[in-house]
């Protein structure tokens, strides 16, 4: 089988379509420590793309609760099962297989098929702790137990294993931003690629009787606005926009920069090998050890610095530009006591103080004859 | 042609002419029994010459059986053919096809679930008639996420000297798929979500209606009645961009399509197979009808030999797509 660079695993790996990369790679930010599961992005997305006959539990963007928590139920664990524990070399370059290496020839990736009844629960788990909290238990200043949640959407994957799994090719990555998209006039309905995407994110719609997946919101993506989900996220824990494929990670690009050059967000399940393109923040009050299953060696130094964000102040400038314009960012800069952000075609698009101004006015306001409550 | 019907000539005597024993009259009585005669010894020599064909029509099917050809047989009339229970198969003996495992081309087929496919063949002056029949212990007709069909194929090639995998750029081939799903479209109507999951609803169809319930709490939105509305329709997809799988509507449970290799498949434009299947008693029997000849460039013609092929999935076993069973090229030939 051919191989590719995967720089997310430190190594070469089997993958059956290498193609030159993309022009350029859409990917996502996810702050998981801000996160609070209001599920905005969910209904934004789903409001806008999958409200169809056939489409009642299909859910291109959700947020679960980990660990218990799962769209479709188990989708992960389930995977882990199969493949085996992730082993790292010096916390670098993974020992282990991904899902496209150890199988005979003629067999798509490792994958497994959710149920049905998978699918139809997708709040299960939510918000439960990682474990029971024993009688006459108090707060002692750290949390005993933990839970945090993540938001999911299609990756986008560098390596995308619905792609190798499709034997018509009815899936592909666009040139231009890397994004992945079952084609809907050649798809068969197969479900291969449900079996083989680890993440869940292709998904059977019964009525148009052909695979669907998150199209990365496309149309916006073309005009230079952020996705939906992004968009709508009122945590502002989302940062959209594009990694640089034409050279070495460039500084003044947010996303090269906080998942490239400083390694603040990390891929989820890198092990699996199909280099996926959101990248997470990992929340820094849950165990190493779970952490780093889903999201690789790099947890300690991400908490690292995203504890010591206050005094990284390039670092903290681009987490300053998280959902601060509609536009996509492709440059950034902190100057002074701003972060500047500029979308494609150069205009400034977002301009962030560090320290947000405090305005006090009077409790009676003259010009509309009211009184102000203390309230926001 | 097996025989065009013998021609007999019937001479009615003429009521006109007077009764009793004239010259004419005996001259009439010789001609009548001279041409009775003649046609009675025409009616020999056909009748000779029919069992001469009889049996040299029975040695050839004979001999191709013998070499695992499928002997097509031939039948004057056009019976009924298209339902799998009509008169006309029962007398037809059956070709048992083996079928096994695909295991050249990415997905393979693990696990074969099927052996032999039981195929029947009648032609007729117009029409060729397939009647499948195969062993299968779980009727897989309705569409769901992890469900996969019942289905059986016929391959037949569109080029001289045809590869058994699908065809090639320079071989195509053309294939004719009968679908459980599409049966049961047929049968009762377009599978409905609620068809299996009767409690499946979204807060917000954009733009349907309901279907009879008009009520403002009405969850009763049904495909295709509920989603006339060309905004509700942009909704769905891969029926938009003129998916043939996402159609709604379907005449036929068979598909005509294309293929040169694997993962080529094409739906035609223009499809003339027609098609029937039932299961009964862990059994499927399917029939599949067609004109001999037709004017579509992507149909074969079938002339008096040829070349067929089969393929046969068990939807419970997860056989889609390549993940099928499939017979080699077995030699046909229309045994006039």
């Amino acid at each position: 089988m051919p191989k590719v660079d995967n720089w997310q695993i430190g190594r070469e790996m089997d993958y059956p379509y290498p193609a030159s990369p993309p022009r350029k790679q859409v990917a996502y930010v996810f702050d998981i420590n801000k996160c609070i599961e209001c599920q905005t992005c969910t209904v934004a997305c789903k409001t806008c793309w999958t409200t169809g006959k056939g489409q009642e539990t299909i859910f291109w963007n959700n947020v679960e609760t980990k660990p218990y928590g799962g769209y479709p139920v188990g989708w992960d664990t389930r995977l882990l099962e199969q493949n085996g524990p992730a082993r790292w070399n010096n916390r670098k370059v993974l020992a282990s297989l991904t899902v496209f290496e150890g199988n005979s020839a003629n067999q798509p990736p490792r994958g497994h098929r959710p149920a049905v009844e998978d699918y139809s629960a997708p709040n299960l788990g939510e918000d439960d702790i990682s474990g029971a909290i024993d009688r006459g238990a108090f707060f002692g200043g750290v949390h005993p137990v933990w839970m945090f949640y993540m938001a999911r959407i299609c990756n986008h994957c560098s390596n995308p294993a619905c792609l190798a799994a499709c034997p018509r090719r009815a899936i592909y990555k666009r040139d231009e931003d890397g994004i992945v998209l079952v084609d809907q006039q050649r798809c068969r309905g197969y479900q291969e690629c449900v079996k083989a995407c680890p993440y869940k994110k292709v998904f059977y719609n019964l009525i148009s009787r052909a695979s669907e997946k998150c199209i990365g919101c496309f149309p916006r993506v073309e005009q230079g606005e952020v996705a939906l989900c992004v968009e709508s996220c009122i945590g502002k824990i989302r940062m959209h926009g594009f990694l640089s494929t034409d050279g070495p990670p460039r500084p003044d690009n947010p996303l090269d920069y906080i998942v490239r050059v400083r390694k603040l967000a990390l891929p989820i399940y890198p092990q699996f090998g199909t280099a996926p393109n959101v990248y997470y923040i990992p929340p820094i009050h849950v165990p190493d050890g779970f952490l780093e299953q889903i999201f690789g060696p790099g947890v300690e130094e991400a908490k690292r610095l995203y504890r010591d964000l206050k005094n990284d102040r390039r670092l903290l400038g681009a987490m300053m530009l998280f959902g601060a314009t509609n536009r996509i960012i492709t440059r950034f800069d902190v100057q002074g006591e701003l972060a500047i952000g500029w979308d494609i075609n150069g205009t400034e698009v977002a301009r962030v103080p560090f320290t947000e101004p405090v305005y006090i006015r009077d409790a009676y306001d003259k010009r509309f004859d009211v009184y102000r409550h203390n309230t926001t | 042609m097996t025989s065009d019907s013998t021609s007999t000539v019937t001479i009615q005597p003429d009521r006109r002419q007077p009764r009793g024993g004239d010259g004419v009259g005996l001259f009439f009585v010789m001609i009548l029994l001279l041409a009775v005669m003649i046609g009675a010894i025409m009616l020999m020599v056909r009748q000779a010459q029919e069992a001469g064909e009889r049996r040299e029509r029975a040695a050839r099917i004979e001999s191709l059986t013998a070499r695992g050809a499928i002997p097509v047989r031939v039948s004057s009339a056009e019976p009924e053919l298209l339902a799998p229970d009509a008169p006309a198969w029962h007398t037809i003996p059956a070709v048992a096809v083996r079928v096994g495992p695909q295991n050249m081309a990415m997905p393979m087929l693990d696990q074969p679930t099927i052996d032999q496919l039981l195929v029947q063949t009648l032609a007729t002056p117009t029409r060729i008639a397939l009647r499948l029949s195969w062993d299968d212990q779980t009727p897989d007709m309705s569409v769901d996420a992890g469900r996969f069909s019942d289905a059986v194929a016929v391959q037949l090639p569109l080029a001289p000297d045809p590869v058994i995998t699908m065809g090639t750029p320079q071989g195509p081939v053309q294939i004719l798929l009968w679908k459980a799903i599409w049966q049961k479209d047929i049968d009762e109507r377009f599978q409905d979500v609620q068809d299996l999951h009767p409690n499946y609803w979204a807060d917000q169809y954009w733009f349907a209606k309901p279907a009879t319930d008009r009520s403002e709490e009405s969850k009763d939105y049904r495909v295709p009645d509920s989603f006339q509305d060309p905004a509700a329709q942009a909704y769905f997809p891969a029926r938009q961009a003129g998916n043939p799988v996402a159609q709604w509507t379907r005449s036929q449970p068979v598909e005509e399509l294309t293929a040169e290799g694997f993962g080529t498949l094409s739906t035609q434009r223009r499809s003339v197979a027609q098609g029937r299947g039932f299961w009964k008693n862990g059994r499927w029997t399917v029939t599949i009808v067609r004109p001999l000849l037709t004017d579509d460039a992507f149909d074969h013609q079938f002339h008096a030999v040829g070349q067929v092929a089969f393929a046969v999935w068990d939807g419970a076993a997860g056989n889609v797509g390549g993940r099928k069973h499939y017979s080699q090229w077995i030699p046909f030939e229309i045994v006039r």
